[in-house]
């Protein structure tokens, strides 16, 4: 009797795996949490996979950008950060994906936000924003470089991502080989936060590599 | 049998190969886009807010050359060939020509002048606590805060488009003060006579 109760035990084990794996996989949300987080502390009132016309009370003076997105200004002014550290955003950007962007004029009731970038200008934005990733996604990031158009100019990326794939944030910001020396310009910070899984440069919108931007400065 | 397998084959080779080049291109599109807005953002940015070229010091000296909280009520306006601004009302002339011009107050002194060199940091005697890239009167200038023996001091380089480049330097005795002259200074006009007499 006992013999037969465990294959018994076994297949009700297994009954219940595949009906949590199941149920899982009908209640997970959308966006994981994470990455939902980071848009609503960062850019309040968006949402990715919203229509973009859901976001225009939360994102100002709207326009669209062929090949991108719509772009505007944030609807708050900035967000608190872990360990005392805040961080204002000047530029929202709800990025699209690739069949909409195309389009000369796509309707804002019609497409769907595919990523969001929101954009700092602060000078400490990268260290502190870096900083409450690390707090909330508990990992440390995978990190790459995003070559521009300026054969002298590298954007370092950070990227942190979900343990399943399902999404994750990378942190760009301007690379300078040599600390000492000042970087010219403001030091601009682009945090995109995106779901499915991590494409390169199809993901960031940029000429990705992995390799760090230290060895492709040759520094 | 062979051959119309063949031709199937080769004909969604051909639509991937196209339809990736495509893609590719688009990719290419979206990657400029996204560079170009950046670019253009930061561009807007620098001559609204200056940026911080460097910060030194802790939050006891932390006088950022890039931020500005002085209110200038009850400020005099002066003048000179040089540059006109507003300064604290106890400030009085001390003298002027047509190549420099000073101010002296209880709190401290400023002092406009012709420029020649290239770096803008010939002559800063002391340490550079905070440095600024900022817009004076819309030409470019480069601020520095100085801390040294005898005080605290801004350094500013204005480089006026049509006109030579000038120094204005503000000494002050305390960190107060130094934050009056920086106020000052940000705000201040390049003369228009500054050009035309040279």
């Amino acid at each position: 009797m006992r013999l037969l109760s465990i294959p018994a035990m076994l297949v009700g084990i297994a009954v219940a795996i595949i009906f949590f794996k199941i149920y899982g996989a009908f209640t997970r949300p959308d966006v994981p949490r994470p990455v939902a987080f980071v848009v609503g502390k960062f850019a309040p009132g968006v949402e990715i996979g919203a229509k973009v016309a859901d976001a225009r009370r939360a994102v100002a003076a709207m326009t669209y950008v062929p090949h991108l997105g719509f772009v505007g200004l944030p609807g708050g002014t900035g967000a608190s950060l872990p360990a005392g550290g805040y961080a204002s955003f000047v530029q929202v950007r709800l990025l699209l994906d690739q069949a909409t962007r195309v389009k000369p004029h796509p309707d804002p009731a019609k497409s769907r936000i595919d990523a969001v970038e929101i954009v700092s200008a602060d000078a400490s934005a990268s260290t502190e924003i870096s900083q409450a990733l690390l707090m909330l996604f508990r990992r440390l990031p995978r990190n790459g470089c995003l070559r521009t158009s300026s054969e002298d100019r590298l954007r370092e990326v950070r990227l942190w991502t979900t343990p399943n794939d399902r999404g994750g944030v990378a942190l760009i910001s301007d690379f300078n080989a040599n600390p000492m020396t000042r970087t010219p310009g403001p030091m601009i910070t682009n945090v995109i936060a995106f779901t499915g899984k991590f494409d390169g440069g199809r993901t960031l919108r940029g000429n990705y590599t992995d390799m760090l931007c230290t060895q492709l400065s040759g520094a | 049998m062979r051959r119309c397998l063949t031709l199937i084959a080769g004909a969604l080779l051909a639509g991937c190969h196209h339809s990736a080049r495509a893609d590719n291109a688009e990719l290419a599109l979206a990657a400029a886009a996204s560079e170009s807005l950046t670019v253009a953002l930061a561009d807007s940015i620098a001559p609204a807010e200056g940026f911080v070229a460097n910060q030194a010091g802790g939050a006891v000296e932390g006088l950022s050359a890039c931020s500005d909280h002085v209110s200038a009520a009850g400020w005099q306006s002066v003048g000179s060939s040089l540059v006109e601004m507003a300064l604290p009302p106890e400030f009085v002339s001390a003298g002027q020509t047509s190549q420099s011009a000073s101010w002296n107050g209880p709190s401290g002194s400023i002092r406009a002048a012709s420029y020649r060199g290239d770096s803008p940091h010939v002559g800063i005697y002391g340490t550079i606590t905070s440095e600024c890239d900022i817009f004076i009167s819309g030409a470019p200038a480069h601020v520095d805060l100085v801390s040294s023996y005898y005080g605290r001091s801004v350094h500013v380089i204005v480089r006026p488009q049509d006109a030579p480049a000038m120094i204005i330097e503000g000494q002050a005795k305390t960190i107060a003060g130094q934050a009056q002259l920086l106020h000052a200074i940000r705000y201040a006009r390049v003369s228009a006579a500054w050009g035309r007499k040279y």
